[in-house]
């Protein structure tokens, strides 16, 4: 349902990350033109990598970028180079290659520095050296050589395998590392066609090294997520191989973080003073309700701040916090009060997840709170995977009940601070978790006009989108949105009288109210009466699904490639699977619908129809009965599932299968004939 | 505060920036909170409400002081949850516009004062070679309640450039005032506008000094960001002081007295740009060689410098320190430059040509041009006469047609830059026509129940200029767009010629019914395809508040045929429509044809203005879309019996 996925959408943007996910690592992001837009081929791009003996590296990246128009020049006219705290550039040369050989030198006083921070920090350590030669002109190659010395705050690090979907003629990464450090590791995820991987290696060293050319301009299929998107070279050392190392890494972090201070310890027995302190879930109840809307959120990532939350005291002296902040607070108020909680990495993301065979911190951007399941009495109601109930204090609404979408189906790494390691687990999935529903009573004349009331019923994600809106626009201007996101879903229709009930509920609900008018909705044609019942496309177009499993095959997202010891991988099945990466993802969820009809005299209902399609992956039904005491009126139930959010290549043919049943069921005109 | 109330940009300034955060030798005394301040517990409709928005505006005096400044400082209460969000202030500053002092603090609802920390704020530097800054401000302790105050000075050279200050904002305002401080030797002139019933109190006084002027007004209420509306600057009651003279050693010398005064002022810069072109005559000489007449010279210097130099800012009416051949020689220019460049190379070819300044009503509203202020202004362009007319040139937009304006110029008016007879000339609106989409499809169903055919699309003036814009693959672009719109269809052989020149762009396609849509006995097809309307004003007049601006006027016209198969017969035909309205016209004519077994559609949309002022034009323009959007729902059905 194409509204419900815009809210959601609304509320992926607003849900923020707040844990840094080595953006510096990734060569040449932020700033980067949009992808897939121009015609610029990259004639080379080397890129050296050399790990040195105390696990700082020197990355070397020698490239050339031949633009092709004036639209190439207008966006390549300024190159970034990122850089943080921990991330200094040694030297950098740039240069102009004119068609007929000449060089031109890029002067000094076209660069330039900015620091400003990307994504939803206000303030970071971050910066870009930006290069921004004058005199470009199509034809020319803009070539660039530089170096940057890294000193990882976690060994490893990772470089995106694409260009902004510029074509790359000549691809050469070399990742060497000593020869005596344990623990090398690397694993290329997504889209290979086109490369040679190798493992590389002497007396000295040891290394990876990935070659060969890459095919820009082309777009992703709509449904493509994960792997689908760009490849990634990722490469580690050293002595956090497992999950459980890398959660014995974040644990030292948090080490230097001093907990439990005099101001927290007095404000959980301010918050608790009529909370009856032998009740887990109550005690839960009031310090999520604390922490998600009395500290307001707000990032400032500097260096290992990024990763590293900052103390729960000052972030109670100031009341504001981000991701990282919220969630340590929250534990320190719940274990003063005896009740276990755990700091839980994850990946907040729509569409990319982490890799789960190749352990590192990198791929997390956000941080929540797990709390074992046996903490709390019972975890009745809760979002509960893997014997936790995982909290975000980052999000606004809702109490401990509601865990949104963006951090559901993805793996946590749940850090355990006693024992020093981290477990690796799954969140709760996204799937028909939360109600969503719409009701269509409807009377049609004589003219065919069908009058009636509308009633939509939201919970969870959507709901939280509109109630957020609600909370930041006038009543004005949600009706108006109301209207348009319904005027979609259902178009030619008219709404009036839109009344809607917010109240504070543990899952956010919207009940919509409208009075319904569809103009010409049942119309007279030469076989008699006939009407289109309402789209209401939940599932996603056939043909993209048919688009994706083609993307698929053709981009080899189905073969391993890495160098990740044994002990390293996933499981078995895994590898069996392919990467282990899904290579798409659909809006996990359920709509049901229910349009009761009553037909003006001469008009009879339908005859009785069902269509049922069920498999693994979800559930499309429809049912047409006609309604016996009205004399002539029909009852329209559909029902549309999907029980997971991400796309396996063993999921194309059911996926397929249940987005034609819709399709089809919404494509056929309803005939009202009388017997 | 996202946008500083004076803009400035021409002497540079060797004042080294500094920002004294909260520097305790003079310490900012906010007012103290009043009772009803404290007590306000809700605004209708509003998650936040500036209490006072105060700016003391001081005129440099010529004499002992360099540079002007100007105070402001604000209180805010915060209503809601989601009003916490006022707590981030960010403040843009450069080596011009210096921040010079930033104070603020959150007082709780209990009273209690929290002051902004050192950790509270934050700089960041946007760009090392522009010295340009954005300063953040986080309050700490904001709950619903509390109160913010801040406070923060700016200090600039330049008598120019000056905004008018905006008494409305998105927030709800109780009072907003600024009061401007003017030595005598100071000649300022005065001008307002008030966009609501409610009057701007003005008052002025003598002072010491020289004299103040205040304008003053209460109870402001908020204009939300509602989709196609008019820029906050049009629709916001304005205030401006402006300098007229200044008497200096016994002189009166002009400033912003007139154009003529402020076009005097610019053309020093103005001169010395073109006087220094070097291979500027020489390069007119070269690439005009061949032309046939003052049209075709005209049209090729114009070209050379629309795609030959680079766009690289656009900076208004104003110049750095450079010339006709550095712009050349560096291929790169802000639109000023590459204008005069553009002149120059009019005049080597004996072509008369004067610099044009415009106004982009999209980014900061309607120029006012009864004050000579070229901050105003937003672009320089070309004028040259040909044939006895003038010929407006825009050479910033590779997109552009010779002669042609992007849409945000249409309607305005723009001055004729001349230090003896500036002339205020307005730019021509588009009409309708002008900006033609026209589609073209037929549709035919085979034996087996599958519509299959070729559609054509053809995109005239602004139309076209918005898709010559996009920088990506137009065929993908276009694969991509004809597959939302026919969603049942497979689109294939795409081709797309665009014409820069014409002002045009031409896609035909093929498009085959996808095997999941094919029933096999019954097809339906929406034919309004691509052009084809959603209701964009779901808002009923009561609900909107503010007046809606559309890029341009424009005419959509669908003509499309399905040829259906002997044995097959029409279910559904929609009934045709029209409309007829103050602000355009729609038309949808079905027409069944049994014996040659086609159904036609001829639809017409037009849409004739592009400031929809006051509640019945509203609901004219918004009865226009629900008619057209509805009619353009349905679909046509046929079926084999």
């Amino acid at each position: 349902m194409r509204a419900l996925r815009a809210v959601n959408r609304r509320l992926r943007t607003a849900v923020r990350t707040t844990l840094r996910n080595a953006a510096w690592t990734v060569l040449l992001v932020a700033l980067l033109p949009a992808a897939d837009a121009g015609a610029a081929t990259v004639l080379r791009w080397t890129t050296e990598i050399d790990v040195a003996a105390d696990g700082s590296f020197v990355e070397r990246v020698d490239f050339a970028l031949r633009l092709d128009d004036a639209e190439d020049v207008d966006r390549w006219s300024r190159f970034p180079v990122a850089l943080d705290e921990h991330r200094r550039l040694e030297e950098l040369k740039a240069w102009v290659e004119e068609p007929g050989g000449e060089r031109r030198k890029v002067r000094r006083k076209e660069q330039d520095l900015v620091e400003t921070a990307t994504g939803p920090a206000i303030h970071s350590s971050q910066s870009f050296h930006l290069v921004e030669p004058e005199y470009l002109r199509p034809g020319e190659t803009l070539a660039i050589r530089y170096a940057v010395k890294e000193k990882p705050y976690f060994p490893g690090g990772l470089v995106g395998l694409t260009f902004a979907g510029e074509t790359i003629e000549s691809l050469d990464i070399r990742v060497r590392v000593p020869a005596a450090f344990d623990g090398w590791r690397w694993h290329v995820d997504g889209r290979t066609t086109g490369l040679e991987i190798v493992e590389t290696g002497d007396g000295s060293h040891q290394g990876v090294r990935v070659r060969g050319r890459l095919a820009g301009g082309e777009t992703p299929p709509e449904l493509a997520a994960g792997s689908a998107l760009a490849p990634v070279l990722r490469f580690a050392w050293g002595p956090y191989e497992t999950w459980e190392d890398v959660g014995r890494w974040y644990a030292r972090l948090l080490d230097d973080v001093p907990s439990a201070a005099g101001p927290v310890r007095d404000l959980a027995d301010q918050l608790l003073a009529d909370v009856a302190p032998e009740d887990p879930r109550a005690v839960l109840d009031a310090f999520v309700a604390f922490v998600r809307q009395r500290v307001r959120y707000v990032a400032v990532e500097v260096g290992i701040g990024g990763y590293r939350p900052s103390p729960p005291s000052e972030v109670l002296d100031r009341r504001w916090g981000d991701c990282k902040d919220k969630s340590l607070l929250l534990i320190d108020l719940l274990r003063l009060r005896g009740i276990d909680a755990r700091p839980a990495l994850v990946r907040l993301a729509h569409s990319r997840r982490i890799d789960p065979k190749f352990p590192t911190p990198y791929g997390f951007n956000h941080l929540v709170v797990a709390i074992p399941a046996d903490a709390l009495g019972t975890a009745e109601g809760l979002p509960l995977s893997a014997g936790h109930v995982f909290v975000d204090p980052t999000q606004s609404l809702g109490g401990a009940a509601y865990l949104h979408g963006a951090v559901r189906g993805q793996d946590a790494l749940v850090i355990l601070e006693d024992e020093r390691i981290g477990r690796l687990v799954p969140t709760p999935p996204l799937a028909a978790a939360y109600e969503n529903g719409i009701e269509l009573d409807l009377g049609v004349h004589e003219l065919g006009h069908a009058i009636g009331t509308l009633s939509w019923r939201l919970e969870g994600d959507p709901a939280a989108a509109l109630l957020a809106m609600a909370e930041n626009t006038t009543t004005n201007e949600l009706r108006g949105q109301l209207r348009g996101a319904l005027g979609r879903l259902i178009p030619g229709t008219r709404l009036r009288d839109l009344r809607w009930e917010t109240e504070e509920l543990p899952v956010p609900r919207f009940d919509l109210r409208a009075a319904v008018e569809i103009r010409s909705f049942l119309q007279q044609g030469s076989r008699g009466a006939s009407l289109r019942l309402p789209e209401l496309a939940f599932m996603p177009a056939p043909g993209n699904v048919e688009t994706l499993e083609t993307w698929t095959l053709a981009n080899r997202l189905q073969e391993v490639v890495d160098g990740v010891p044994p002990t390293a991988t996933g499981t078995a099945d895994d590898r069996a699977a392919g990467s282990g990466q899904p290579v798409g993802r659909v809006e996990a969820g359920r709509l049901e619908s229910r349009l009761v009809l009553s037909l003006p005299p001469g008009i009879c209902p339908p005859r009785a129809k069902q269509r049922r399609v069920e498999n693994d992956f979800g559930l499309f039904a429809l049912e047409i009965t006609p309604l016996p005491n009205a004399g002539g009126g029909f009852e329209v139930h559909r029902v549309s599932e999907l029980r997971r959010s991400w796309i396996r290549p063993a999921d194309l043919d059911d996926l397929r299968e249940l987005a034609l049943a819709e399709h089809r069921a919404g494509r056929r005109r309803v005939r009202l004939r009388c017997p | 505060m996202t946008r500083p109330s004076v803009l400035l940009g021409v002497a540079p300034s060797f004042a080294v920036l500094l920002i004294f955060f909260a520097a305790p030798a003079a310490a900012f005394d906010f007012p103290p909170i009043t009772d009803a301040e404290k007590n306000l517990g809700e605004y209708p409709g509003a998650s936040a409400v500036i209490l006072f928005e105060d700016a003391e505006f001081h005129f440099r005096d010529f004499v002992t002081e360099a540079s002007s400044r100007m105070e402001v400082t604000t209180r805010i209460k915060i209503l809601t949850e989601e009003g916490k969000s006022e707590g981030e202030v960010l403040i843009l500053h450069d080596r011009q516009l210096r921040l010079d002092r930033v104070e603020g603090r959150t007082v709780r609802p209990d009273g209690t004062v929290v002051p902004l920390s050192e950790g509270d704020v934050f700089l960041d530097r946007a760009s090392r070679t522009d010295k340009a800054f954005v300063t953040k401000i986080v309050f700490p302790q904001v709950e619903v309640g509390s109160i913010l105050d801040y406070h923060y000075v700016f200090y600039w050279d330049t008598i120019f450039y000056l905004e008018p200050w905006l008494f409305h904002g998105r927030l709800p305002k109780i009072r907003s005032e600024i009061r401007y401080h003017k030595p005598d030797r100071l000649g300022v002139k005065f001008w307002m506008r008030e966009t609501t019933s409610d009057k701007i109190q003005v008052d002025q006084q003598k002072t010491p000094e020289g004299h103040e002027v205040t304008g003053l007004m209460t109870h402001l209420p908020a204009f939300p960001e509602e989709p196609h509306a008019l820029p906050l600057q049009d629709i916001s009651s304005r205030m401006l002081l402006y300098p007229d003279h200044v008497n200096y050693s016994g002189q009166r010398i002009h400033l912003m007295k007139d154009w003529r005064s402020v076009c005097d002022s610019f053309e020093d810069g103005y001169h010395d740009f073109r006087k220094k072109d070097r291979s500027a005559k020489k390069l007119a000489k070269r690439l005009t060689a061949g032309a046939s007449g003052d049209r075709e010279t005209a049209e090729i210097l114009y070209r050379h410098v629309r795609d030959e130099i680079r766009t690289d800012e656009y900076s208004g009416t104003w110049i750095g320190e450079t010339d006709a051949g550095d712009v050349l020689e560096a291929k790169q220019g802000a639109d000023s430059e590459k204008a005069l460049l553009l002149q120059v190379l009019l005049d080597s070819a004996g072509l008369e040509a004067q610099p044009v300044w415009t106004d982009n009503r999209y980014f900061d509203g309607r120029a006012e041009l009864s004050v000579p202020n070229p901050a105003f202004f937003d672009r320089t362009m070309v004028a040259v006469r040909l044939d006895g007319e003038r010929v407006i040139l825009d050479p910033s937009d590779r997109s552009l047609a010779f002669g042609r304006l992007q849409p945000h110029f249409g309607g305005t008016q723009a001055l004729a830059v001349d230090e003896k007879d500036p002339e205020v000339i307005p730019l021509p609106a588009a009409e309708a026509e002008e900006s033609l989409r026209r589609a073209e499809v037929n549709l035919e169903i085979d034996a087996d129940g599958r519509a299959a055919g070729g559609g054509t699309l053809a995109l005239h003036g602004h139309s076209a200029w918005l898709r010559l814009l996009a920088d990506d693959d137009a065929e993908a672009a276009w694969t991509e767009r004809l597959g939302e719109a026919h969603p049942d269809f497979e689109i294939s052989s795409v081709q797309v010629k665009e014409d820069v020149e014409a002002a045009r762009v031409d896609v035909t396609y093929s498009l085959h019914q996808r095997d999941a849509a094919v029933l096999g006995d019954e097809v339906s097809v929406r034919p309004a395809g691509q052009l084809a309307l959603e209701q964009l004003f779901p808002h009923t007049p009561a609900e909107r508040v503010t007046p809606v601006m559309l890029l341009h006027p424009r005419r959509d016209e669908v003509s499309w045929t399905l040829t259906y198969p002997e044995g097959w017969e029409i279910d559904v035909l929609p009934t045709s429509t029209a409309i007829d309205g103050s602000e355009g016209s729609f038309r949808a004519d079905y027409l069944a044809d049994p014996e040659a077994r086609t159904i036609t559609l001829e639809r017409v949309f037009e849409r004739t203005s592009q400031d929809i002022l006051g509640k019945d034009r509203y609901q004219a323009l918004r009865l226009l879309y629900r008619v057209a959007s509805e009619s353009d729902a349905r679909s046509v059905t046929v079926y084999r019996p």
